[in-house]
């Protein structure tokens, strides 16, 4: 009776060891990270129309500019302005004459007669809604696209027309150019 | 020789061998270690597409002389009823839970620990339901203000919440002692 109590403290005391042995110190907190995605929107254009003969009575290029937009928000827009820049004087919308592509524009110099107009058509990735052509302005909620749902992108060519008048659209000498420079204002919701 | 004879040296043997495991193992598992975070936690986190990367939490560390050295885990455990399948990434809350088809961010959040006097930091590039290092260390004592940096990477694909929703994550720190 006496050995059988002494091997049973002899387990017990095992058994206290090997839970002891096992046990490692540790400790546990949290952390919450939240917040929201600033509603942002990307307008980028690219390729540029510098070198287009204006022919009487009208002109379209399609090819040379190239317009992407990416949000991260519905409804979003970009507008097309004519923000007068570089000491431009005629009727906002219309080209002036400038004597060159990368110059200064020609005070008190004539313009074109018409306004330019622009398009969007054909989104690549669809999601972003073309409006139809826009006759440029001063104006700034002149909307060229539209994005229906949260994340949608629009990547596509746009289309610049111009008309051309035999009396009012003179040739320019010393190799002068109409120019006008196109603001693309996108925001986001 | 008799049973009785080798039942007495077994019982001896036992009790001299367990008395021998108790002296040497118990002082082992009394090392402990405290940890704790300070700063402003980014409750309100303003993010663009691109990298975002946010230092404004710190983390201290408090570890007992007995102890060897010291290292500091990071998981994503799936608190307040988070889908399992999202550890990692930032998931919809609409101020009281998570919602049903939640808007779940693309990338997986990252956390780094700064390195400094007796600690090394370690960088976790994608947070997920598994204990990584973010910080070790071979010494013991008070570490204070260790600088922990989160960083989330957004898409323009990664939509804008409205209607006072946020995007959010829970991460359990464990520190524990060797």
């Amino acid at each position: 009776m006496k050995t059988k109590s002494m091997i049973l403290v002899g387990v017990l005391i095992i058994a206290l060891a090997a839970m002891a042995a096992p046990v490692m110190a540790a400790d546990s907190t949290t952390a919450t990270v939240a917040g929201n995605a600033e509603a942002t929107i990307d307008v980028s254009v690219e390729g540029t129309l510098t070198a287009w003969t204006l022919t009487p009575p009208s002109v379209t290029d399609s090819t040379s500019v190239d317009l992407v937009v990416k949000a991260n928000t519905a409804g979003w827009h970009v507008a097309v302005v004519d923000a007068m820049g570089d000491g431009k004087q005629v009727a906002a919308g219309r080209m002036q004459e400038a004597v060159s592509a990368a110059g200064a524009y020609v005070a008190d110099a004539g313009s074109m007669d018409a306004a330019l107009v622009i398009s969007a058509p054909g989104g690549v990735n669809g999601a972003g809604a073309a409006v139809g052509d826009v006759t440029l302005s001063g104006a700034a909620a002149n909307y060229i696209v539209n994005g229906a749902s949260a994340t949608s992108t629009y990547d596509g060519d746009l289309t610049f027309t111009q008309a051309v008048s035999y009396t009012g659209d003179p040739v320019l000498a010393d190799n002068h150019v109409y120019k006008i420079v196109v603001t693309f204002v996108g925001t986001p919701a | 020789m008799s049973n009785r004879f080798w039942e007495s040296h077994i019982v001896r043997f036992t009790i001299c061998a367990s008395l021998i495991l108790v002296v040497l193992i118990i002082p082992v598992s009394a090392a402990t270690i405290d940890i704790s975070l300070g700063g402003t936690p980014p409750t309100n986190w303003a993010m663009k597409p691109g990298n975002n990367m946010n230092d404004t939490v710190t983390l201290t560390v408090t570890v007992s002389p007995d102890a060897t050295g010291w290292t500091v885990k990071v998981k994503d455990n799936s608190n307040n009823g988070k889908p399992q399948s999202y550890a990692g990434r930032m998931v919809e809350w609409d101020g009281a839970q998570y919602v049903s088809n939640p808007k779940v961010l693309g990338s997986n959040l990252s956390v780094q620990g700064g390195t400094g006097t007796g600690y090394t930091g370690l960088l976790v590039s994608a947070l997920d339901n598994n204990n990584q290092d973010i910080v070790t260390s071979s010494t013991t004592g008070t570490f204070s203000n260790i600088p922990i940096t989160y960083r989330q990477t957004l898409a323009y694909t990664d939509p804008h919440l409205t209607t006072d929703h946020s995007y959010q994550i829970i991460i359990t720190y464990t520190g524990g002692v060797s």
